[in-house]
């Protein structure tokens, strides 16, 4: 009795080990990922409709995307995100056990394939912005989890009837191409693997499956090349529905390691079918070999893992900025980090604290930098939240430009379409903004914020009462001119408000000055300055504004400011701040940089002086 | 047992996938017209049309349409109404009107809106569309594809696609395709960047030109083809736009200098129009008879020597107003006459472009905008129709909107024409077909009819360049994507 329990439990352990295991890597993916699932899920767009598989149906793999845009939808939650990658990668790994006939030990190598795939996710970093296969993230785990499912069903078949197992290998090499893309290669090879014989077939028959399979990956994109697909560049036919790592001219093959093991961890589950080696018939050698190649691959996923802080940052700040909330902008923007903010970082950061009404007090207050995001190529702020710091800075043609560009260039996605609509709200351009109310009508987890918004459609007055838009209607130019940002988003921003004429709203007053104060440029800064004091004197004149109205009389005489009633502190602190400067006359930028900024680098004058050359994009 | 109870209701289930939608008996009239997209009401079709369908978007707990003609009348459920080919055909059979009859029913009983009537003329339009799909972008471009539509019915076909010879590092821009009389086996069009060139299709014969030359602006760029000579007139220009910060049409589209050029297609050769460098001329288009070319011109002169010429167009952008001018042109000799101004648009404070005359020359339809080139960022822009015979031009009201109308091209027979729109949204441009009576007077225009009466609404793409053809260009996607890919045949400059 005791002895079967104990056989019990032993089977009962071997079977939760998979999900388990299984279990443990969702759970990091999604502890440690989660915002930027959700970040994908926004950058992303499903559409209950038949157009939307139309759309995507044109490219061959076309379906797969189509189910990976689904999937997507499930970053929306942790717990569905959860739930749906478990599933897979289980039924992955289950179907692998099964393919390979794998035991003792050997069930353990069933795990490469979820870790492959973990891997395939866990590297995205900035690619979520320059991805161009709709449903990137889940197309990996579904397109191997649909390929093993064909596999799983041909070896099926095999046993019934060898022809028929080579129809549907064929089936699935044809249609399969046509619905998953590259990915059908590996069904088709995995059914064609000479590895599985096993007594089913004859040697000749065998040898047939091979010619017929290898013959058919050959051929069937060809054809349909020639009669199906006429939006197919050649060269991509091999590799259709699979991710592609490149930038205008620049290729990056480095991320392509994880689709490498994937392919490779397939091989190895076909190999693995094979009786196992006479060296390898020992038990513990089964467990060493097997263990190795798990190791390998755990630390293949620790490497490829995308572990930039301010990359989560930003992406953290991005959705706290969707949601408004502001104080949670600047709790990200304190949190202590190794490395300098991105510039993209301190936008959102400087656009916080203009919303917050604390610009002219504390933006000073926070670290600066020009730190670049980890990628191997030039991200551009137009490219990552440009449009939404258009859209918040009242620049709505731009946010829209924008939003046009990006979708065009890595498709529609559920952020563009709702920055379309507020812009277009903004810009009384009510008729495109209901187009884009219908589209989102349509997703799952963003009707409800499209009947929010519909209603003003309905109310269109309604939109200067709108805490967020109100506030942004206030901020938008009444005059136009014609101009161009040259994708430099933050250069663009900054000439464009510390240019822009006067303004008798308090809150476009206060955005000139700011970006008068930040470009440094003292000519512009004098007219806004005197605005603002007309208009604020009543409410005090924040600390930053008088520190740089200070410095600049100090350093031009061109305005007196003698008579000005600056803070004691304002005056204090600029005198101690020049007698330090004597104090380290011979030092370089970056010792003076380190000297002074534990004493000034919360004032305009460290800024003014030291905080020099910022590297934007 | 649970067999047995899905075998009794299958008998159900069959008559209810079965069940036809009837007109009310009872019912009360409501003065309501009824809220459809497309607009089709009161619209006039040609009998050949694809079915118009549309989506009612009256609310009620259930809605019954009724599409009658004479001797025919089909019954609709729901909100979409989408007869078929076969039942449209017969409703279409006969000049004459449709009769379309929507019934609503509320909580307190059945209503029946004011029905709307579809008029269908005598007059049959040229069975193929071709126009090229674009997302309406400023820079950036992916997808782009010059399609065919055969009008009646729904069969889209891909002409070419830019991405079958684009990857990330190669991309191409597809653009200006344009027939000789109608003619699918007289095609032109142009490809740019990646593989760069001009595809010309003649009578079985592909082939891909370079009509780029040093003393050229640019290669041709918008394309007329001569009505019966293997000519082609293009303008070439330098071209800029930048973006509005306020205005809703968001981006300006100018072109700094442009000229007219000929492409000789039998003598292989470029013949250079007479140039002066202070007129910008584009937009050429022949005379059914091809002894004259007409065209769009404006002088514009510095006004700030110092600054670059782009520049000092960029403030003064509003005042830069074209007109409609005409040359004759002698066949033999290959040589034009003196411009004469046809259409004097600056006299009156605007800007004329795409002169595009009839098939038998009396009318001659372009578009008038406050200023500028590019009329499809301008929300002004109206057709506008003159009368050769008078000289008398006027705007088409009765096709013209609120927003953007544009490029427009005339049906074989002259009975119908099809012009861009953007009265949808503002944004997405589609083709709208009017119909044409003999004293010039047009009918009230509808929208390209597509198979879902929604499917406008959801597509992310705007109809570029829409233009009639007689029949499907059979040339295949992938035999153009091998011209495209092989080396271009530079055309000289004749001396």
């Amino acid at each position: 009795m005791l002895q079967n329990m104990q056989k019990l439990g032993k089977r009962a352990a071997k079977a939760c080990l998979l999900p388990l295991a299984v279990a443990l890597m969702c759970t990091v993916l999604v502890s440690r990922e989660g915002d930027v699932l959700f970040r994908a899920q926004e950058l992303s767009l499903f559409l209950f409709s038949r157009h939307f598989l139309e759309t995507l149906a044109i490219y061959p793999g076309g379906t797969l995307s189509w189910l990976a845009c689904l999937a997507t939808t499930c970053f929306h939650s942790a717990s569905e995100t959860f739930l749906l990658l478990f599933l897979l990668w289980w039924a992955s790994a289950a179907m692998v056990i099964r393919l390979g006939r794998l035991e003792g030990w050997w069930r353990l190598m069933a795990l490469l394939v979820p870790l492959a795939l973990l891997a395939c996710m866990a590297e995205t970093g900035y690619w979520l912005y320059y991805q161009k296969l709709p449903g990137h993230m889940m197309v990996p785990t579904l397109g191997v989890t649909l390929a093993l499912t064909c596999a799983s069903v041909g070896l099926c078949l095999r046993k019934q009837s060898v022809l028929l197992a080579q129809v549907w290998m064929l089936v699935c090499a044809s249609v399969g191409y046509l619905l998953l893309g590259a990915w059908s290669f590996a069904a088709t090879a995995l059914m064609m693997s000479p590895f599985w014989r096993d007594g089913c077939e004859t040697k000749r028959q065998s040898l047939l499956a091979i010619v017929l399979g290898t013959a058919a990956i050959l051929i069937v994109p060809q054809i349909a090349y020639q009669h199906v697909f006429t939006q197919v560049e050649r060269s991509q036919l091999y590799v259709a529905a699979m991710p592609t790592f490149g930038i205008n001219a620049d290729d990056f093959p480095q991320y392509r390691l994880p689709y490498y093991a994937l392919a490779l961890s397939l091989l190895l589950v076909a190999l693995l079918r094979l009786k196992p080696a006479k060296w390898l018939t020992r038990e513990w050698q089964q467990a060493a070999v097997a263990l190795a190649c798990v190791a390998v691959a755990l630390w293949g996923v620790k490497r490829v893992w995308y572990t930039d802080e301010n990359f989560h940052r930003e992406i953290r700040q991005s959705r706290a900025i969707e949601e408004g909330d502001w104080e949670q902008v600047l709790r990200i923007a304190r949190e202590p980090a190794t490395e300098g903010p991105t510039r993209i970082m301190v936008m959102n950061r400087n656009l916080a604290l203009f919303r917050l009404g604390r610009a002219g007090d504390e933006v000073f207050h926070y670290r600066e930098g020009d730190t670049p995001p980890q990628a191997p190529w030039l991200v551009h702020i137009s490219q990552v939240n440009g449009k939404s710091l258009y859209y918040h800075y009242g620049l709505e043609n731009f946010c829209y430009r924008w939003c046009i560009e990006q979708g065009i260039e890595v498709g529609w996605n559920v952020e563009g379409l709702r920055l379309m609509v507020k812009s277009s709200l903004l810009n009384g351009d009510y008729e495109v903004a209901r187009k884009y109310l219908d589209l989102l009508g349509q997703t799952r987890h963003h009707r409800g914020w499209a009947r929010r918004y519909r209603e003003f459609l309905h109310q269109p007055e309604r939109i200067a009462e709108d805490a967020e838009m109100g506030l942004i209607r206030r901020l938008m130019d009444r005059r136009d001119r014609l101009d161009t940002d040259r994708m430099q988003v933050e250069v663009y921003l900054l000439d464009y408000f510390a240019q822009s004429p006067h303004s008798d709203d308090p809150l476009r007053q206060e955005l000139n000055l700011l970006c008068a104060m930040l470009t440094r440029d003292i000519p512009s800064f004098w007219p806004r300055f005197f605005d603002y004091v007309e208009t604020h004197a009543q409410s005090g004149i924040p600390r930053h504004y008088q520190e740089a109205a200070f410095l600049y009389g100090q350093l031009e005489r061109t305005v007196d400011t003698s008579h000005m009633p600056f803070d004691p502190e304002v005056r204090q602190t600029y005198e101690e701040f020049m007698r330090f400067n004597d104090q380290c006359g011979a030092m370089t930028l970056e010792q003076k940089k380190a000297a002074f900024r534990p004493r000034f680098g919360h004032t305009f004058y460290y800024y003014y002086f030291l905080v020099r050359g910022l590297k934007t994009a | 047992m649970k067999m047995k109870r899905l075998l009794c209701l299958l008998p159900l289930l069959v008559l209810a996938g079965c069940h036809r939608s009837s007109v009310p008996q009872d019912f009360t009239e409501s003065d309501a017209a009824p809220r459809i997209y497309p607009d089709y009401a009161e619209v006039t079709v040609p009998p050949n049309i694809a079915p118009l369908r549309f989506h009612i978007e009256d609310e009620g707990e259930e809605l019954v349409t009724r599409l009658s003609a004479e001797g025919v009348s089909y019954v609709f459920g729901g909100c979409d109404v989408c007869p078929s080919v076969k039942s449209w055909r017969k409703l279409t059979s006969r000049p004459g009107d449709i009769t379309a009859e929507v019934f609503l029913r509320r909580t307190d009983g059945w209503q029946r809106l004011r029905p709307f009537r579809i008029h269908v003329a005598p007059d049959s339009i040229t069975p193929y569309l071709a126009y090229r799909l674009i997302a309406p972008s400023y820079v950036a471009y992916e997808d782009l594809t010059i399609c065919q539509r055969n009008l009646e019915n729904y069969d889209e076909r891909v002409i070419y696609g830019n991405m079958i010879n684009s990857d990330e590092r190669n991309g191409q821009c597809i653009n200006c395709h344009a027939f000789q009389q109608y003619n699918p086996q007289r095609m032109q069009f142009h490809v740019r960047q990646s593989y760069g060139g001009t595809i010309v299709a003649y009578d079985g014969r592909l082939q891909k030109v370079d009509l780029k030359c040093d003393s050229l602006l640019s290669a041709g760029v918008y394309p007329a083809w001569h009505p019966t000579a293997p000519l082609i007139a293009y303008s070439t220009n330098l071209t800029s736009q930048l973006f509005h910060t306020r205005n809703m049409q968001k981006v300006e589209v100018l072109d700094t200098y442009s000229d007219l050029i000929l492409y000789d297609i039998e003598q292989s050769q470029v013949i250079a129009l007479p140039r002066d460098s202070d007129e910008l001329d584009c937009f050429p288009w022949w005379s059914p008879d091809g002894t004259t070319l007409y065209y769009c011109a404006a002088r514009y002169t510095p006004t700030d020597s110092l600054l670059p010429r782009e520049q000092d167009m960029v403030r003064h952008y509003t005042r830069l107003r074209y007109n409609l001018v005409a040359r004759s042109f002698d066949l033999k000799s290959r040589t034009f006459g003196p411009p004469r101004i046809v259409f004097d648009a600056a006299a009156q404070g605007k800007s004329a472009t795409l002169p595009r005359l009839s098939p038998d020359g009396r009318w001659l339809l372009f578009t008038l905008g406050g200023h500028g080139i590019f009329h499809i960022w301008h929300r002004d822009a109206d057709l506008w129709m003159m009368d050769l015979t008078t000289e008398t031009a006027r705007a088409l009201s009765e096709v013209n909107s609120p927003q953007v109308e544009s490029y427009h091209s005339w049906s074989r027979n002259g009975r119908w024409i099809v012009f861009s729109s953007r009265r949808d949204d503002g944004n997405y441009t589609r083709p709208f077909f009017a119909h044409v009576g003999k004293d010039g007077r047009m009918t009230k225009p509808f929208e390209l009819p597509a198979r879902d009466p929604l499917y406008h609404r959801q597509l992310m793409r705007s109809y570029n360049i829409p233009e009639f053809i007689d029949g499907p260009v059979t040339t295949s996607p992938q035999e153009l994507a091998r011209i495209v890919r092989g080396k271009a045949t530079h055309i000289p400059l004749a001396p």
